[in-house]
């Protein structure tokens, strides 16, 4: 329902532009979105912008006093759709939100681009760049002017069922000393995707930025907890350790442990920034914690983190591992060196003897065995995934080299969808159940194991279609409701709903083009309200051009009937071009000219759905092939009666002979009897 | 099953009987007619009527129409001469003198030679008929299967 709810609202922002000038009617110098706000292209703003997208001044025609940004989101990455709809729900919060968005032409690239305009935080960011040193803030600043209104925006969040993914100094801001914070933008690209690994928990910070998931507030509770330390020491305590580096200190030591190991926070907000920063998300401080420390000064402490460390560290790639995390890292970032060592019995006996943890052992052995949700085959590459699963529960789903967060699937599929070696690790992760295998791991069942599991579910349906409107292409759209459609055709249109698409599709439908790619197929069957997989069936399994070409008219006509737009008039002129092949199916002459001509006089209207009510009526195409039923047999019924009249007229001569001699019989007998009475009748006179 | 049987024994039983039985009972109530009311004019029957015993012999078709044909007109020949025999007072000497009369024979062998003729015209002129009006048919026949190809196309005709 949501995701309807949300589709609804993109068709009503295009129904909406459609009715507006077009941009930059106004000015056509200028690019403009809806022709109320204008985007200056020769006025970067390279503080705001991001990784992802770039920044540019924007100004509002009828009130420019205000002070705005436009930022132009990287097309190959979906943007946060459902955070920009829930935005105007968040009321008076410490973040900035959009004021509008839609696409535009945008000169710079020379294609339409998705444009999103908020309004310009007061102030720089609290840190120019992560690396750069600050003046350190005081505690009672950070706890009133950051704490305080994180923890309100948070709890907001909460509330929306979502999650920002992108606090930190480099994108907080505020007006002056003594100012609140206010949180920057998180809606332009996917959750965490520009967030250095740093503010990420270790579970995320070892996936790659399209892998991290959509996260929840507990993730950014971490986030404001690494802030925070930044901004009490003025630095990056770990500026000088590389992430891979970094990451390794975390999994032997602890997030908190490690990045205070060159630096400690103020003795009365160590407690707080450690409780924020447990690595144990189930143990970490939660939104309320956060409050009643913000509002009373007095929060219960979360638990140190207990991390059983074995007498012996287990011997892997030139290293001592401790840990089960540790030794799941090393498994993970030396796959093809690890996979041998899981076939052997050494891990176990090193869980058994050294971790003494005899209930890990014995999960280890099980690993080797399928059960009743797994394959039936475990892979080698299953085996390693599944006993770097079973040594860090907690940690991504991490298999062949790649890892992510079981809700950062979508993003996943994004990539793998550009990527043929992406795809194929990716499917074979999906279709080896390695999603379940790690649901079955966790000891709560949260958000993130639900979403998992649905998120899972869908690929694994839609991975076992082959077919255009299915396959890898629809998980990335169904995954990612922000995604624009990537069909090549279309890459300079950035459709982001099916409405747009369908208005791109018109304008460059060509006549002898399939106008339905995968991309464009999968879009579609994601985007519609309702469902159209058996459309995208029949079209996947067409087997000649004809039954393409329907399949791909009805799929178009029940889009336009429930998306619009009202008039395709081009797509309906490319239908008109393959007339001939549609009315195929009918076989009666007569009836084949009379639709031609009420198609010709519907096809300028563009509506596909009376063309398709023409082309394709199942009551006239079974009384046609009832018709056609009878003609046949009246056809055979015909030739049978030629046959017999040419062996009639084959024996010609022997009627002939029968017939004159009886015609001569009656012919004496009619003349006999006229003498006979003629010869009476004179006797008689 | 035994209906089925015993229809084409019906069949060949009414095609074999034809006209023959018909014209030899009229002959043979002739010949007793003439027996009582002028027997001379018998042997004037049995003479002229040759033609058409020799008709009869020849003809090996079951309906007889040769024969018939024959008979028909060797009687219609012969009916004038007959008239004079039963309508006045015949002898047996008068009949005699008119069998002898070469041109009351050729009259009557004429006429039964008539029948002949008829016998051998008519069938070509049948089979010239019957061919017209076949090639008809077909010609109507095929039109009705163009028409159904130009209606319904090629498919109709399984091609």
């Amino acid at each position: 329902m949501a995701d309807l709810a949300l589709e609804n609202d993109v068709d009503e922002r295009s129904a909406e532009l459609e009715t507006r000038p077009a941009d930059g009617a106004m000015d056509r110098s200028i690019p403009s979105l809806d022709g109320r706000c204008d985007v200056l292209p020769d006025q970067p703003l390279p503080a705001l912008s991001t990784a992802s997208a770039q920044a540019f001044a924007a100004v509002d025609r009828r009130d420019p006093s205000q002070k705005l940004y436009a930022l132009i989101p990287d097309p190959q990455l979906p943007f946060r759709l459902n955070a920009i709809r829930h935005a105007r729900d968040l009321g008076d919060v410490a973040v900035v939100k959009p004021s509008q968005w839609g696409s535009i032409d945008w000169p710079q690239s020379g294609r339409r681009e998705t444009l999103l305009v908020f309004q310009r935080p007061s102030g720089e960011p609290l840190m120019p760049s992560i690396d750069d040193q600050i003046r350190p803030l005081k505690v009672p600043d950070i706890t009133q002017n950051l704490m305080k209104p994180m923890a309100a925006l948070l709890s907001v969040l909460a509330d929306q069922r979502l999650a920002h993914r992108n606090i930190r100094p480099t994108n907080l801001f505020r007006a002056g000393i003594g100012e609140p914070v206010i949180a920057g933008e998180f809606y332009s690209a996917p959750p965490g995707f520009n967030q250095p690994s740093l503010f990420e928990p270790i579970e995320r910070a070892m996936c790659p930025p399209a892998g991290r998931g959509a996260g929840e507030v507990t993730d950014d509770l971490f986030a404001l907890g690494v802030t925070a330390l930044f901004l009490a020491l003025g630095r990056n305590p770990v500026a000088n350790l590389d992430d891979k580096t970094l990451l390794t200190l975390r999994a032997e030591m602890g997030s908190y442990a490690a990045y205070t190991a060159q630096g400690k926070p103020p003795g009365d907000l160590a407690p707080v920034i450690r409780s924020l920063m447990h690595d144990d998300a189930q143990d970490r401080w939660t939104v309320e914690d956060l409050i009643r420390w913000a509002d009373v000064g007095v929060a219960n402490q979360a638990k140190p983190m207990t991390m059983v460390r074995s007498d012996r560290g287990f011997e892997f790639a030139e290293g001592h591992h401790h840990t089960r995390r540790q030794l799941a890292l090393a498994f993970s970032r030396n796959w093809n060196a690890a996979r041998p060592v899981v076939l052997t019995d050494a891990v176990e006996r090193w869980a058994e003897r050294s971790l003494k943890d005899r209930d890990l052992a014995q999960q280890l052995i099980e690993c080797r065995h399928s059960t009743e949700s797994g394959p039936r085959m475990i892979s080698d590459d299953l085996l390693l995934a599944r006993t770097i699963t079973t040594l860090d529960p907690d940690g991504p789903l991490q298999f062949r080299g790649m890892n992510a967060m079981p809700d950062g699937l979508g993003a996943l599929a994004a990539l793998a969808a550009a990527d043929t070696d992406i795809a194929a690790t990716f499917t074979e992760m999906i279709s080896s159940q390695l999603v379940e295998f790690w649901i079955e791991k966790q000891t709560v069942a949260g958000l993130l194991a639900s979403t998992g599991k649905g998120d899972a579910a869908k690929i694994l349906t839609y991975l076992g279609k082959p077919g255009p409107g299915f396959g890898i292409e629809r998980c990335v759209y169904e995954l990612n409701k922000g995604m624009a459609c990537q069909s090549p055709r279309f890459t300079n249109v950035n459709a982001v709903n099916i409405r747009e698409l369908m208005a791109a599709l018109d304008a460059g439908a060509k006549k002898g083009e399939s106008q339905l790619d995968r991309h464009v197929a999968a879009f579609l069957g994601a985007r519609y309200s309702g469902s159209i997989d058996a459309e995208l069936g029949e079209y996947a399994g067409a087997q000649s051009g004809e039954d393409a070409l329907l399949a791909q008219l009805r799929i178009f006509a029940s889009v336009q009937l429930k998306h619009g737009p009202s008039e395709l008039p081009n797509l309906a002129s490319v239908v008109l071009g393959h007339l001939d092949i549609l009315l195929s199916p009918y076989r009666n002459v007569a009836l084949r000219k009379r639709l031609r001509r009420v198609a010709e006089q519907v096809a300028p209207t563009g509506k596909l759905p009376e063309l398709l009510g023409v082309i394709s009526n199942r009551k006239t195409l079974n009384a046609d092939k009832k018709g056609f039923d009878r003609a046949r047999r009246h056809y055979r019924a015909l030739g049978r009666q030629i046959n017999s009249q040419r062996d009639s007229r084959e024996r010609t001569g022997e009627r002939a002979l029968v017939v004159g001699r009886a015609a001569a019989a009656y012919v004496s007998g009619g003349v006999g009897a006229t003498v006979v009475m003629m010869v009476l009748l004179a006797g008689i006179t | 099953m035994a209906k089925k049987k015993n229809k084409p024994v019906a069949k060949r039983a009414r095609r074999s009987r034809g006209g023959l039985p018909l014209l030899m009972l009229g002959f043979s109530a002739v010949a007793i007619g003439l027996l009582v009311v002028a027997a001379p004019a018998l042997i004037l029957l049995f003479v002229g009527m040759a033609p058409t015993a020799v008709a009869i012999f020849i003809d090996r078709e079951p309906e007889k129409h040769a024969a018939i044909s024959v008979a028909i007109l060797n009687f219609a020949g012969l009916s004038p001469y007959l008239a004079d025999f039963i309508l006045g007072a015949a002898t047996f000497s008068q009949a005699i003198a008119l069998v002898s009369n070469v041109f009351v024979l050729v009259v009557i062998y004429g006429a039964a030679a008539a029948g002949w003729v008829l016998v051998l015209l008519l069938p070509p002129v049948s089979a010239i008929v019957l061919g017209v009006v076949t090639d008809g048919r077909i010609e109507t026949l095929r039109k009705e299967q163009k028409q159904l190809i130009e209606d319904w196309g090629e498919g109709v005709a399984g091609r």
